[in-house]
């Protein structure tokens, strides 16, 4: 892939979910867009990887083809690169749709494989929590019935089905 | 190197087995102890739980062959998932089990001629027997997480019958890790059970071997040969193994048939392809729902009848985060409530059959398949459920993932928008990790690349035991009825092989 090329997946990838926004975002430089992109080309099939050449080529150039602006997504500000990314992801033409989500699945790749954004995101706080519940219980087994995840855990009445734990892992 | 400098590695042994998924490890389990000497052969690397990678990206240039990119070839295409680790889609599925339904054996029976195969007490006893040693059971109440608990609430709001999961993991620790690959080694995939028992009985694997062609002398399979290779998968050398007994295909039912159309043999190879897509539905709750924690699949709405399953499915936070609408502002408001999400899936017993060919240009397959306007009608049902059971449950928003759609369905009424006209095959994205049939078990050489007893019928000593000799697909998670299969395989070839020895 040319310089310029990586240039676009940084800022395409990076135009999902900007540094500086609301809600998760992250710090700039902390994700690198490009290297997961390049490691999606090299594991994917040839024309998967072609896929992923022409999405960027194709958002890219959506100034210039979507809007009629003589421009490539480098001339755009970061909250028009995120407008223009919305409008390809809900286009009419299913190429066009399939093309970008494949970017936005290279972004969030990148995103959330970066371990600090991961932790940031809360999505494995509730098994955090569980891990700690289920090493401070103990639980003794009762004749008949086999204890559940080595007799740490809460075990469900003989003959009935298992119950959720509802309350007590999710907080 | 071998004695004629041609093959940097060269082994013999009775059977050599190409695979090491359900069908692949199962022959070896069974032959291995029966006394026979086996090499499993299988592409992908071999590795430990520990080496199992947290982050998606790197487990699936791990262990998803081409990173799940290889997509049918169809108007809409759409990703077909498949292993390519030691263990095959076993280390990287969820370990559902079902037994073969009722229907679908009668159905083998009848029209294929598998009833010895296929023999009801038979079956029971290695059902059982493969569920004593996988340790199968439901999964238990303290790793079905939030995912589940609220689907079976939105079953039970809409009166559908639903039931826990019954899966290979009974040490599950929650760790919502399967489609990477378990962690903690808890669930029963391959990689961790059959392969190390056969290994035990003194099986030989060799991984990161490729196999290219079954070789042929005086008319019989006679071993295999093809491409050792190294990490970053690069060539480092070609290899032989020959069989005095058989070779065994396990390579599931896209690599088994490339496999037999590149040693030449032809007729039904590669026909009749056939899949369970599916599509999946996210919704939004106002309380944690916590899919970071808990089996990644643990509660299903089996609805044998009507060719449809639902099914919870945890998805790890790049995949969910894939799915959320937008991008910008909005979507990263989504991404601060990762926890706050359910995704459950609709998946399909399509009546569609399609091909497996290699690919025109280059390495690799192409796989034709079109869903039927029927089968298309089926997954619309299947979402359409789906939505009115997140509302049920209590979402606050779902998204139904359809293009044609508004993108945030606010209001349960909204659910009967999915079963109108305007929404068509293209505006959905599908996926698909069961395939079948293409190298279809019959008595009939008309219906099947292979006899009842699992045998080519156009090279003897060729046996192909997994989910391409399934005739049909099955409305059910195929891997339990795949280890049955080849399990019923092996055993003859085993008895095959003890009369053998007794006679002589």
């Amino acid at each position: 892939m040319t310089r310029w090329e990586l240039s676009w997946a940084k800022q395409l990838l990076g135009a999902f979910a900007p540094s500086g926004g609301p809600g998760l975002a992250p710090l700039a430089g902390e994700v690198d867009y490009e290297s997961a992109f390049v490691r999606m080309r090299r594991h994917a099939t040839p024309l998967a990887a072609l896929g992923l050449r022409v999405a960027l080529w194709m958002a890219a150039l959506a100034p210039l083809w979507l809007w009629g602006r003589l421009a490539t997504v480098s001339k755009l500000a970061i909250e028009r690169r995120s407008e223009l990314l919305r409008q390809l992801l809900s286009h009419r033409t299913f190429a066009v749709r399939e093309l970008t989500l494949l970017l936005k699945l290279a972004a969030t790749m990148a995103l959330l494989g970066t371990p600090s954004v991961r932790a940031r995101s809360g999505y494995d706080s509730v098994q955090a929590v569980a891990v700690v519940e289920s090493n401070v219980r103990v639980k003794l087994p009762v004749l008949g019935q086999r204890p559940a995840n080595d007799g740490n855990a809460v075990l469900a009445p003989a003959g009935d089905e298992p119950r959720f734990d509802r309350e007590e892992r999710t907080g | 190197m071998s004695a004629t400098g041609r093959y940097a590695l060269e082994d013999t042994a009775d059977y050599v087995i190409v695979g090491t998924g359900a069908g692949g490890a199962t022959a070896a389990r069974v032959l291995s102890e029966a006394g026979l000497s086996v090499i499993m052969l299988e592409e992908g690397p071999r590795l430990s739980p520990e080496q199992r990678a947290l982050g998606l990206l790197d487990a699936m240039s791990q262990s998803v062959r081409d990173l799940g990119t290889l997509a049918t070839h169809s108007s809409a295409p759409f990703p077909l998932l498949l292993g390519r680790v030691v263990g095959g889609s076993t280390a990287i599925n969820s370990g559902i089990v079902w037994r073969l339904p009722d229907d679908v054996r009668a159905d083998f029976v009848e029209r294929f001629g598998l009833g010895e195969l296929l023999e009801e007490r038979e079956l029971e006893r290695v059902f059982s027997q493969i569920e004593r040693e996988l340790e199968i059971e439901a999964v238990d109440a303290s790793v079905q997480g939030g995912n589940a608990r609220l689907m079976r609430d939105g079953a039970q709001a809409l009166g559908l019958t639903g039931r826990i999961i019954r899966r290979n993991a009974k040490r599950c620790e929650g760790s919502a890790r399967c489609l990477q690959g378990c962690p903690r080694g808890a669930r029963q995939s391959m990689d961790v059970s059959y392969v190390p028992f056969a290994e035990r009985h003194g099986a030989r694997l060799y991984d990161r071997a490729r196999v290219e062609r079954v070789s042929v002398a005086q008319g019989r399979a006679c071993g295999v040969e093809g491409q050792l290779l190294d990490a970053d998968d690069q060539p480092r050398g070609r290899f032989r193994a020959l069989a005095t007994r058989g070779v065994i295909v396990a390579a599931g039912a896209i690599y088994t048939p490339l496999l037999l159309w590149q040693s030449g043999l032809r007729g039904r190879v590669g026909e009749n392809f056939q899949a369970h897509p599916g599509a999946a539905v996210v919704g939004r709750f106002g309380e944690r729902v916590g899919m970071g924690f808990g089996a990644t699949q643990a509660y299903e709405v089996p609805l044998h009848a009507e060719g449809l399953k639902l099914e919870s499915l945890s998805l790890p936070p790049e995949l969910l985060a894939a799915r959320l609408p937008g991008a910008g502002e909005e979507f990263q408001r989504r991404l601060r409530q990762l926890d706050y999400f359910a995704q459950w899936a609709a998946v399909v017993r399509m009546g569609a059959r399609g091909r497996v060919r290699p690919a025109r240009f280059g390495r690799g397959v192409r796989v034709t398949y079109e869903p039927t306007e029927q089968d298309f009608a089926r997954i619309k049902r299947g979402l359409t459920l789906i939505v009115r059971m997140m509302f049920a449950a209590g979402a606050e928003e779902v998204y139904p993932g359809i293009a044609s759609l508004p993108e945030v369905f606010t209001r349960p009424e909204q659910a009967a928008l999915i079963e109108s006209a305007r929404v068509q095959r293209r505006d959905v994205h599908l996926m698909a990790s069961h395939h079948f049939g293409t190298a279809a078990a019959s008595a009939n050489p008309a219906l099947g690349v292979v006899g009842a007893d699992l045998q080519c019928h156009d090279l003897p000593g060729l046996y192909v035991m997994d989910a391409s000799a399934l005739p049909t697909n099955l409305g059910v998670n195929p891997q339990h009825s795949i280890m049955a299969l080849a399990f019923r395989g092996a055993e003859r070839l085993a008895n095959q092989s003890a009369r053998g020895r007794a006679a002589a």
